[in-house]
């Protein structure tokens, strides 16, 4: 056994020489009879796992039964503050919004850009089209409610009811 | 054989007392587990209720394939991990000060005190150094040298081999040593 076959196992045996599989651990007690460098980090493992072992247990505040109760309670399917960081949940939620904003945008950017001609080459300006096809809960007076509903419902109000300028 | 099954099967069926005495039971090594892996005491009773109230929320899918301890573990880390990313961002965010500027914890760990309040110390110097440590080694290293897990239900926990648990170990006592130097010398 060779010190990088040995190392892998110095962990598990620094812990309780016993879990090493037997072939194993007869191999890699004969590699420490002879090898110094091997039996130093043996130590090494040990002492660091002595310290962390005798590290001060933390305890609960009191009451942390009743308080998860509480919470269970008061937030029956929310995930709490944790769930701001859920992006995925936001990004699903926001999906089918945006995909309507898409088909809106599609449908409305021809008016935009050929107002008043019959053909033209110049687009509108970002601030043209995005006022233009923002549906009515997006636009910048919109409603909280209005927001909140497009969100939950996915759907977002007809090209009909935003105000093109 | 799982000494939570029964207790567990209850709460699955919706006995808030049954799930209340598994709180009972594991709030400890998860309160305990929170404040190793954060090195911080403000967030860890926060931590601990969400985990609990996540375990809840999820009791009903809990197949019972691995013991409850297993599973209630995987959750917590995946919330104690979600928490870091927060920290870190807000962190990014909003501070350009690094994330460790409270001073050198083993340093600070050197003076003397009361016995309590040297062990506190102590264990806040630990938690610090452990911070350092990449999250992988961090995660394997605090459930076997902290909360005591034996190295296959930490194989079962994180989803790796029982080899990789071995070398995240190994690797992380290694990298930590010289940062719990000065504890070992005056301890």
């Amino acid at each position: 056994m060779t010190c990088n076959d040995a190392q892998p196992l110095i962990a598990r045996y620094a812990d309780d020489e016993t879990a090493v599989p037997p072939a194993d651990r007869d191999a890699l007690t004969t590699h420490l009879a002879e090898c110094a460098s091997c039996r130093a980090v043996l130590d090494e493992q040990r002492d660091v796992a002595v310290l962390l072992r005798g590290r001060l247990e933390t305890v609960p505040q009191p009451g942390l039964v009743a308080r998860v109760s509480a919470r269970i309670d008061r937030e029956p399917e929310d995930d709490g503050w944790l769930g701001l960081a859920n992006w995925r949940a936001w990004t699903v939620g926001l999906a089918p919004v945006a995909a309507a904003l898409l088909v809106a945008a599609y449908i409305d950017i021809g008016s935009v850009s050929s107002a008043g001609t019959a053909e033209t080459t110049v687009p509108a300006t970002l601030e043209e089209w995005t006022t233009a096809t923002a549906p009515a809960a997006l636009q910048a007076d919109a409603s909280g409610d209005a927001l909140i509903e497009a969100v939950l419902t996915g759907v977002a109000p007809s090209s009909g009811d935003s105000d093109v300028r | 054989m799982d000494a939570d099954r029964d207790l567990v099967k209850a709460a699955a069926a919706g006995d808030r007392t049954a799930f209340d005495e598994l709180v009972r039971r594991h709030q400890g090594q998860i309160v305990n587990l929170a404040r190793a892996m954060t090195a911080s005491d403000a967030d860890v009773d926060d931590i601990a209720q969400e985990v609990f109230v996540r375990v809840w929320r999820g009791l009903a899918q809990f197949r019972g394939e691995s013991a409850f301890r297993t599973w209630l573990y995987g959750i917590a880390l995946n919330v104690i991990r979600t928490h870091r990313g927060r920290r870190s961002k807000l962190r990014r965010l909003f501070w350009s000060a690094p994330a460790d500027s409270e001073g050198d914890p083993v340093e600070e760990a050197r003076d003397e005190g009361t016995g309590i309040e040297q062990k506190l110390m102590l264990r806040d110097a630990i938690d610090r150094a452990l911070r350092m440590l990449p999250a992988e080694l961090r995660d394997a290293l605090v459930l076997r040298d902290v909360q005591g897990l034996e190295y296959r239900e930490i194989s079962e926990t994180l989803g790796v081999p029982l080899g990789t648990v071995e070398s995240r170990i190994f690797r992380a006592r290694q990298r930590l040593r010289p940062l719990l130097a000065h504890l070992r010398s005056s301890h």
